[in-house]
């Protein structure tokens, strides 16, 4: 298997192919959403929403992947005009992609029950009653967690340099620049909508 | 006459390929240049030091990459398709190429 495909897929595969899977998998992300109860309000946010539905969670997934798209090709066209629209696109639409995975994750029976075993002691935080195997259960959760976060970041940051060819170190700022303003903004007109 | 030149371009430039002519000193990595060229017919010698053409001081995969370009009759995404790569990909690799080429266009 060659791991560097998918570290970066926008290398070799055509805008077509990638708009295609990066469609396919926000509706199935969105699906996975509604039936785990998990709401993806941001651009790195993943939390737990039980009553959340397939509508509410596609709705949150499209404002942040047009929020980031819009963001990071005006910053690609600042960088470099030729720059095109769907290569930003596919980049933020496979971005959410370990997103979706995290969605699963936490569905998992075993981590379900330790999740609500700690919301129901949440008021209580003196006595939680987590035994080896729910320290290590977390554990793995939070590595795995993590490794899906920096998949994403490696995703986003893999798909605008193929799509713009950034190279200077001030533009890889602007970049994360361009993300964090990215979560304010999809927050604010999230809870907003 | 104009067809001919060019199908004998291709073809020096093929052979070049085939050759593997060096064009960086294997002992600094400085651009090496051209003391002799010879005839095949008469055998005759030509000796002096003249720079290398700017296409040969550029590495193998980079003329490899404009001689595809050529023959995709300019098209990036066909280059980008035979090669299996995305079209951002080709283009990048374009840009860079221009890059160095201007470059060494500069007098030194």
């Amino acid at each position: 298997m060659n791991w560097s495909v998918l570290l970066n897929p926008f290398t070799k595969f055509s805008e077509k192919q990638l708009l295609l899977f990066g469609i396919v998998t926000l509706g199935l992300g969105s699906y996975f959403a509604a039936v785990f109860g998990v709401t993806f309000d941001g651009v790195i946010d993943v939390h737990l929403s039980p009553n959340i539905t397939f509508l509410q969670s596609l709705k949150e997934n499209i404002i942040t992947i047009l929020l980031l798209t819009m963001l990071l090709f005006i910053l690609g066209k600042i960088i470099n005009a030729k720059t095109r629209l769907i290569d930003v696109l596919n980049t933020s639409l496979l971005f959410r992609i370990p997103f979706y995975l995290s969605a699963v994750i936490v569905a998992i029976p075993a981590v379900k029950a330790i999740e609500e075993s700690l919301l129901k002691n949440a008021q209580n935080t003196t006595s939680f009653n987590l035994n080896t195997n729910d320290v290590i259960i977390l554990l793995c959760l939070t590595v795995a967690i993590i490794a899906l976060l920096i998949y994403a970041i490696a995703l986003l940051f893999n798909g605008f340099k193929t799509a713009t060819n950034v190279k200077q170190t001030s533009h890889k700022v602007y970049f994360g620049i361009a993300i964090l303003l990215a979560e304010i903004l999809c927050k604010i007109i999230i809870y907003a909508i | 006459m104009f067809i001919e030149n060019i199908f004998n371009f291709v073809k020096l430039i093929f052979n070049f390929i085939k050759m593997k002519l060096p064009v960086i000193c294997p002992s600094c990595e400085n651009l090496l240049r051209v003391s002799q060229m010879k005839c095949d017919q008469c055998n005759t010698d030509v000796n002096g030091n003249y720079e290398l053409p700017l296409y040969f001081k550029l590495a193998r995969d980079e003329q490899e990459f404009i001689l595809d370009f050529f023959l995709s009759s300019g098209s990036i995404k066909e280059m980008a398709k035979q090669a299996g790569n995305s079209y951002p990909t080709m283009r990048n690799k374009m840009d860079d190429l221009i890059e160095k080429i201007n470059q060494l266009k500069k007098p030194i």
